[in-house]
């Protein structure tokens, strides 16, 4: 155990103090920030709404006394539109007085009653005004959603690209050799070398939470789901490590795994479901699929288990594959 | 305390083999000098001992224990100090010290104490990447001492060192040995050998010629030498001849007889014309 942490020290100290491992380590934390500040300037701009064609000449011009306006044609597109990412109300007119404000429930709590009082000032000398209130069920904006998950695995790959690039350093200077005739037996080196790919992403992953201020975000499901991916990131690191002879030989490497994870990731968000298990052989699809669901707050405890399922699975099957070429590689 | 029968070992595998035939043995407290040029198979015999390389062909025992069922903790009583120096270069003296230590299941030195005896308190907490070759060559040194071994393994401890490092670098090897630590010493600097090693070995082209101790090898080799430079054909020459081979002698008295001859002393042989002389090879 003292060996496991020393190898751990060891390596955060190290790749603190290069300017190139800082920044992979830090890039997720960076990165994570900027959104939490892009979030609320979307919102911040004036109030926007989506009014729908035929509401008549006087609504358009009432709402465009509050904010910028978007004539949409039809329910439907004025839907679509309320779920992107930005804070927008939609309004519709049913019959006469009969409005529908449409919105998307995660808007800032001091906008989200705006459009009725529009509403209400416009029609104040009428008596019935019926207004309804209708939330199309998505509770976050996708930014946050596909940003959160996005930095999460991020942060989980970076982290075995530090482990590479750890490992690419012993290479270079030899200590590996200094370390094999000490009593330090091999496995204690791999499983201390691992270490800071664990750490890495759960620290990073909560710190996203923690920013983006995901509060119905399962902190259990979230750091299963964040524990299991970074296996297959720390065999990837390990791998890049072994094949790598040189630092700038491991950044070419990464670009391989770098379009892997992408693929995974894309694929999981923009596939349509029918087409999806395409991409179940990819631990990191699940991943993806799992760390959304964390995210957005819609899964259960058999799902989560399920998911980590088929991460470990083919986490081994990866392993069972290159165990024999990394062990030949660290001699 | 360290056995070492018929040893062979080809990096490609094959009948060309960097160490041929190489058996000795070290006796506790020895210093053993392991002597010969570049290329020798030196380093690659310390590397089967400490098992860096695995052993293909003899047999090798440390501390009485057959080295391919050692278990880990046989490491806890083994230093070694690298040819080439291999530390972490982003980390300080200090640290490079300190972290192995950390890997040891015995008390370790004082990282310290070790880097003031070879003289790199000043640079203790500056990075070993700004360390020069010399000062590297010294961590390297420093490091191998961090779990008080009782054996040792030396790799060209000195090379590259300026004379006065070296003789505090031998100094302490000489201290530990009094101490009753184990030498194994790597290196092709023929004084080093004649003032440290209770016994070298002369090895050349991964075969051992001679094992002896210093003063015994001079007895038995190191017949009176006449050393003399003269002129043959406008070029100027320097022999090596003994004053007891009969081949010698008549080369001696055809080159005073019909060579101009510039300078010519007679000397006690030194345990490097000894190495010449045994394996037919420079140290260089
Ligand atoms: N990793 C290797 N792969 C193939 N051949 C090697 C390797 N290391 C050493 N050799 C060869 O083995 C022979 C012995 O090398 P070794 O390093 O043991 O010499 P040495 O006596 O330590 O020399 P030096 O004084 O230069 O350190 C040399 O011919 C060398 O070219
Ligand atoms: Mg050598």
């Amino acid at each position: 155990m003292k060996r496991l942490l020393a190898i751990f020290r060891r390596d955060l100290k190290s790749s603190v103090r290069e300017f190139l491992l800082l920044y992979i380590i830090l890039a997720p934390i960076v990165i994570v920030i900027g959104l939490r500040f892009f979030i609320p300037s979307v919102n911040a701009i004036s109030f926007q709404f989506a009014l729908d064609k035929s509401i008549g000449e006087t609504v358009i011009a009432e709402f465009e006394k509050y904010g910028r306006v978007e004539l949409l044609d039809g329910r439907k597109a004025i839907e679509n539109r309320v779920v992107k990412a930005d804070d927008i109300f939609g309004v519709i007119q049913n019959q006469e007085d009969d409005y529908v404000v449409i919105s998307q429930g995660n808007e800032d709590e001091g906008t989200s009653t705006i459009a009725q009082q529009i509403i209400g000032n416009m029609n104040s000398e009428e008596e019935a005004l019926a207004v309804t209130y209708s939330d199309i069920g998505a509770k976050m904006s996708s930014i946050t959603i596909y940003g959160a998950s996005s930095v999460i695995l991020m942060a989980i790959i970076l982290a075995g690209m530090v482990i590479g690039l750890n490992i690419i350093e012993e290479k270079e200077a030899n200590t590996m050799n200094a370390l094999s005739v000490t009593p330090m037996r091999k496995l204690e080196f791999i499983v201390g070398k691992s270490l800071i790919g664990l750490v890495l992403p759960v620290v990073e992953a909560l710190f996203v939470v923690w920013i983006l201020n995901l509060q119905n975000v399962h902190i259990g499901m979230l750091l299963t789901m964040t524990l299991a991916s970074s296996l297959i990131a720390i065999i990837f690191g390990f791998l890049i490590g072994v094949f790598s002879s040189n630092q700038i030989a491991g950044i070419a490497n990464m670009k391989f795994l770098l379009l892997f994870v992408s693929a995974s990731f894309i694929g999981a968000v923009v596939l349509p479901a029918g087409t999806q298990y395409f991409l179940y052989w990819s631990p990191l699809y699940w991943s993806t699929i799992g760390l959304i669901k964390v995210i957005t707050n819609e899964v259960t405890w058999l799902q989560i288990f399920q998911y980590t399922l088929w991460i470990l699975g083919l986490t081994i099957l990866i392993f069972l594959l290159s165990a024999g070429k990394i062990k030949k590689g660290l001699t | 305390m360290i056995s070492v029968k018929a040893l062979y070992h080809s990096y490609t595998k094959d009948e060309s083999y960097a160490v041929k035939n190489v058996s000795f043995d070290i006796q506790k407290g020895e210093i053993f000098g392991f002597l010969g040029p570049s290329g020798a198979g030196k380093s690659t015999t310390q590397k089967i001992l400490i098992g860096l390389i695995s052993l293909q062909k003899g047999q090798v025992a440390i501390d009485g224990m057959d080295i391919k069922k050692t278990n880990r903790a046989l490491f806890d009583k083994i230093g070694v100090s690298f040819e080439r120096a291999n530390v972490y270069k982003k980390l300080t003296g200090v640290e490079n010290l300190k972290f192995f230590s950390e890997m040891f299941g015995v008390p370790t030195e004082n990282p310290l104490k070790l880097l003031k005896m070879v003289g790199l308190e000043d640079a203790a907490n500056k990075k070993a990447g700004d360390y020069s070759k010399g000062m590297l060559q010294r961590l390297v040194f420093a490091r191998s001492m961090i779990s008080n071994p009782k054996i040792w393994f030396l790799d060209e401890p000195t090379s590259g060192l300026d004379p006065n490092t070296t003789s505090i670098i031998k100094g302490i090897i000489k201290e530990r040995q009094e101490q009753g630590t184990t030498i194994f010493l790597t290196t092709h600097n023929m004084h080093i050998a004649e003032v440290l090693c209770d016994r070298v070995a002369f090895i050349t082209n991964g075969e051992i010629s001679a094992i002896d101790s210093p003063r015994n090898l001079k007895l038995k080799y190191g017949e009176k030498l006449a050393s003399i430079e003269y002129i043959e054909n406008a070029i100027l020459k320097k022999a090596y001849l003994s004053l007891t081979d009969e081949g010698h002698k008549k080369k001696l008295n055809d080159i005073i007889s019909s060579c101009k001859v510039e300078t010519m002393h007679t000397q006690e042989a030194t345990l490097e014309e000894i190495f010449i002389k045994i394996t037919g090879k420079e140290l260089k």
